[in-house]
């Protein structure tokens, strides 16, 4: 073997021992999660037997269920029955509908995963390109006025922008439909609403970074050495400036997970986040609990996945 | 810095100025516009339901004929008061763990970190979804929510600062002088780490207004018939077609005083420490 297939291969390992190590400290930490939400959901008001029976039900017929139920069971062994539930997808079932939780999530999540990450590519490929520009005419007009129209975004609640979308494309100019997401004709104003939401952070976030990379050295050499300014900025200064810029994009879609819930209900879509605030409204607590466990979850997933992408763009973490 | 220092600094900004005279035009909407206001905010007049803009009522009536106007001044009462005192309790609980944290360092500081991290995973409005589930709905039930979402992010703000201040030569100095160590963090460490966290609080008012008013948009924040405006926005959309001003005023507000505490915030960090001019 050649000398540069050994090194190509030892690097190789070191990538790989890398991602199993980070993949691997996912682990406890959704141990960790599954026991915050099993005993946070517990601390929620009421009784949760009282509330799937409704009012005016005799204490006996209460009692009897909350036995059936395992309720009435030490506090570790109703969370290692939940832990192994969950392990075999078994979430409970709902106190509303009677439904399976794993049922209604099944439904729900992939809607929600199509908007959180619809959301975040135009909020990252919008903001991204607005901070390059921002950075590039620094302290000139369009600086001011991106940053400006930065702080507007980020400071317009999602609900009130989408209500303003439905106000002009859909009842004044009867362009596009308000409810549902049925076809993509559907999907561009939740799109638009989640997206523009982010830009402003992706934008502010990606200028400050690129403020930061074309005062180097390098960036100054590359110049010297006649590089077109295009390739200098988009090639050399953002390939340098990503890695908060990726850390933003990871942030921004789990802020997207949870705040779906607004643009959700706007537009009358049955997502996670409408699911979620629908349960707690019902107090129905097996699909609280589900509903929480299942998104703090997933943006700890997409917050590895963000880990792993840092090592693909910049060598040097993989060997810290 | 001297005092007249940062005030010449802060007046440089004049979109920040712009906004402080905003917010204090909200605030003292907040204060003092309940007593000028001729309306009862939860008067129903049932005869006069979605009615126009008038010389009676500037902004109409909403679908229980109670005066937007009215409403709106209340409403700045309720949503800027939890947010204050949310994001005051907040800060207070934040800046006491930060402080001891880095302070002491050891198992407190993991503790600290640790609970921080938890509370981090859950992202954005999950964190407050999840906090208003557990303590119900309502005007004070809202602003412990606020409190609790708004301590993650104080807290290792106020832990990054205080570990660079509590190396700082002066602080090395007392120590070998002797002085005690509540005394140390109460009368140098804090003060010194009070610019960022004035910086960070009026920033996370901004927050907190959009938090609460989401939470109560959702139905999880202040109940009808309180005049909140995300409250106000929830219940105004359904009629949205035939009097669109029920929205958009609530949602105008919100939005001007989100982005004028941001312009604030950033007038403020300029002014304390123009170094971070450009992050």
């Amino acid at each position: 073997m050649s000398g540069r297939c050994k090194i190509r291969k030892a690097g190789e390992t070191v990538v790989a021992k890398y991602f199993v190590k980070r993949i691997l400290q996912m682990v406890p930490l959704l141990i960790v999660l599954s026991v915050i939400v099993f005993f946070l959901i517990r601390l929620i008001p009421g009784d949760p037997v009282t509330a799937m029976l409704g009012p005016g039900v005799v204490p006996a017929n209460i009692e009897y269920e909350r036995e059936r139920l395992g309720l009435n069971d030490p506090i570790w062994v109703q969370y290692g029955r939940f832990v192994s539930g969950v392990l075999k997808g078994d979430l409970g079932k709902s106190i509303v509908t009677k439904k399976p939780v794993f049922y209604e999530i099944g439904k729900r999540l992939p809607v929600t995963l199509i908007l959180a990450v619809g959301g975040t590519v135009i909020s990252s490929l919008l903001g991204v390109l607005l901070g390059v520009i921002a950075a590039v005419k620094h302290n000139k007009f369009w600086d001011n006025a991106i940053m400006f129209l930065s702080l507007l975004t980020v400071s317009t609640p999602s609900f009130f922008l989408a209500l303003l979308l439905v106000l002009i494309f859909s009842l004044q100019l009867g362009w596009l439909p308000s409810i549902g997401l049925s076809t993509p004709r559907h999907a561009i104003m939740p799109l638009l609403t989640l997206g523009s939401t982010g830009v402003g952070f992706m934008a502010r976030t990606t200028r400050s970074a690129m403020l930061d990379v074309i005062r180097r050295d390098y960036i100054r050499t590359s110049r010297s050495r006649g590089i077109p300014e295009r390739v200098v900025i988009y090639v050399h200064a953002l390939k340098n400036a990503l890695i908060p810029v990726i850390t933003a994009i990871g942030l921004r879609f789990g802020g997207l997970l949870a705040g779906s819930a607004l643009v959700e209900t706007v537009f009358s879509i049955p997502g996670m986040g409408r699911f979620l605030v629908d349960s707690v409204s019902k107090r129905d607590y097996p699909c609280v609990q589900a509903g929480i466990l299942v998104l703090a979850a997933v943006f700890i997933v997409v917050n590895t996945l963000v880990d792993l992408l840092y090592a693909a763009v910049d060598p040097r973490i993989r060997y810290t | 810095m001297r005092r007249t220092d940062f005030g010449k600094r802060f007046m440089r900004r004049k979109v920040s100025v712009a906004a402080a005279a905003v917010l204090v035009f909200f605030i003292l909407l907040a204060l003092f516009g309940p007593y000028i206001c001729p309306y009862n905010p939860l008067k129903q007049d049932l005869k006069n339901i979605y009615g126009g803009i008038s010389k009676d009522h500037w902004l109409g009536t909403d679908y229980l004929g109670r005066d937007t106007l009215t409403r709106l001044v209340y409403g700045a009462r309720v949503s800027l008061g939890i947010s204050f005192a949310g994001v005051l309790a907040g800060c207070l609980v934040g800046m006491l763990l930060g402080v001891l944290a880095a302070f002491y360092g050891g198992w407190i500081d993991t503790l600290v970190c640790r609970v921080v991290d938890i509370m981090l995973a859950f992202p954005g409005l999950l964190l407050a979804i999840t906090i208003s589930a557990i303590l119900g709905n309502g005007v004070a039930n809202t602003a412990m929510a606020i409190a609790i979402f708004s301590v993650p992010s104080i807290a290792r703000m106020v832990r990054s600062v205080v570990l660079v201040i509590k190396n700082e030569e002066y602080v090395q100095a007392c120590r070998i002088m002797g002085e005690s160590s509540p005394r140390i963090i109460f009368t140098h460490i804090i003060p010194n780490a009070m610019s960022q966290i004035i910086v960070n609080t009026t920033l996370n008012l901004g927050g907190a207004i959009l938090t609460a008013s989401s939470l109560s948009f959702l139905g999880l924040g202040v109940q009808p018939p309180n005049p909140e405006w995300g409250t106000m926005l929830s219940q105004a959309r359904d009629a949205i077609r035939t009097a669109p001003i029920g929205v958009l005023m609530p949602g105008i507000f919100i939005t001007l005083v989100v982005l004028s505490f941001s312009l604030v915030g950033d007038g403020l960090r300029d002014a304390l420490d123009p170094k971070l001019r450009n992050v």
